[in-house]
């Protein structure tokens, strides 16, 4: 469980809705009620502002974004340079975001709501009376996005831990969160040696649409686009590397270290490779950073336990009957004591 | 094999896998739209349950391959890159 300070909870009302959130949004925003599309907002020179999800509710759009600490500011500068018929309200004001992880997540929130909460697909929603509750996450396939009124806050996470003891139920902190997203191959904003790059480099051109042209940052994109672009790339270790260490082969440069960490579930270091496309390529091991082998990767380099688990069959508390395939695919690393 | 011409290998069966995706599931994409290591289904290429059977009839008559079950089928259907991934192995097993 983790209380998400972090994000942004906005609802955007009124005639225009629709035309204020979809001249952010990177790709088209076809949505039903009910539904969540993941995408991004990008800046004018095609670099990430925001993470976000965007949910329908009716007539009205809620964003969930990640990113930028003023994310609001933003949307009220925006409305002053383009006036429409639209609101935006932060709903941090009013409401806590809680929310749930594990390939067991789905299990505890159904003792919480009921069973028919298994069923819910991913990237859909639904209100109770004092909370709404949003499949999405970046660490599997069964995260679950909460948001609280206020005053209802204590209450719920009591229940929550009260139900969730014979799950084991514990608190994260951000930067485990943000390790599950490099386990897991999800984009995490909050890594800086992403900063400078746009969906192409990042592999995010899934959230967006060529066919789209009118939205912050599409031309600067487009332009990105004229020429090939170095791709982000998942690298293992068994020593530690560092963000800009140079990336050789054969004594030729070829790329850079974008992100490194080291992962206590891999027992190895993960690494985030800006390559240029030629040698943008999983399968290859002989490459170095600053001396360091590396070995390129098809992310993710987990097996999430997530993607193996079916509601219908497993549960936490009979786990020890069930076989899995290994979380981690390959040895631990030798140079462990780095870590 | 040396990293060319593995890299040339991958390319390669990279090509053929993005050219089912669009021809044959209708992925409105461009070829060089479909990053590699995009997810295919749910959130990433946005595929479903349905059209992952008409996935592996494509892998078998277009690359001649099939996975051996379904466990693999779940891992190598998770991304552009672990079908291609899937692909090379079992070229390699022949």
């Amino acid at each position: 469980m983790h209380r998400a300070e972090h994000v942004h909870v906005l609802r955007v009302e009124g005639n225009e809705a629709f035309e204020f959130v979809d001249a952010l949004f990177a790709r088209e925003l076809y949505l039903q009620d009910g539904q969540l599309l993941h995408g991004l907002i990008l800046r004018e020179d095609a670099t990430v502002l925001a993470d976000t999800y965007v949910a329908r509710d009716e007539d009205a759009f809620v964003l969930f974004a990640e990113g930028s600490h003023d994310l609001l500011a933003s949307f009220e500068t925006r409305l002053d340079a383009h006036p429409c018929n639209a609101t935006v309200t932060s709903l941090r004001e009013t409401h806590d975001v809680i929310s749930l992880h594990g390939p067991y997540a789905w299990e505890l929130l159904a003792d919480f709501v009921g069973p028919e909460v298994i069923g819910l697909p991913y990237l859909t929603f639904f209100h109770d009376e004092h909370w709404s509750c949003y499949r999405a996450g970046k660490t599997g396939e069964f995260g679950y996005t909460l948001v609280i009124d206020r005053e209802h806050t204590d209450a719920l996470v009591q229940q929550l831990r009260a139900l969730g003891k014979p799950y084991d139920l514990t608190d994260v902190d951000l930067p485990t969160l943000d390790m599950c997203a490099l386990e897991s191959w999800f984009y995490c904003i909050r890594f800086s040696g992403l900063a400078s790059l746009s969906p192409l480099e990042l592999q995010l051109q899934w959230r967006t649409s060529r066919r789209k042209t009118d939205f912050v940052g599409a031309e600067a994109l487009a332009q990105r686009r004229r020429t090939s672009w170095p791709q982000l790339t998942m690298v293992r270790s068994d020593s530690a590397v560092s963000v800009d260490d140079r990336i050789s082969f054969e004594g030729q440069p070829i790329g850079r270290v974008a992100h490194a960490a080291w992962s206590p579930t891999a027992s190895t270091w993960l690494s985030l490779a800006l390559l240029h496309p030629t040698w943008a390529c999983a399968g290859i091991d002989a490459y170095t950073a600053a001396g360091v082998p590396l070995q390129t990767l098809t992310p993710p380099p987990l097996r999430n336990r997530s993607l193996f688990i079916n509601p219908q069959r497993h549960s936490y508390h009979t786990r020890s009957d069930d076989e899995f395939p290994s979380i981690c695919p390959f040895e631990p690393a030798a140079d462990s004591t780095t870590a | 094999m040396t990293v060319r011409a593995t890299i040339a290998a991958r390319q390669a069966v990279l090509a053929q896998v993005r050219a089912i995706l669009i021809d044959d599931l209708k992925v409105r994409r461009e070829p060089d739209e479909i990053d590699p290591d995009t997810a295919i289904f749910g959130s990433g290429l946005g595929l479903d349950s349905v059209d992952a059977v008409e996935l592996l009839v494509s892998l078998e008559s277009k690359l001649g391959v099939r996975p051996p079950d379904e466990a693999h089928s779940r891992v190598a259907m998770r991304t552009v890159n672990t079908l291609v991934d899937l692909v090379l192995q079992l070229r390699d097993c022949e």
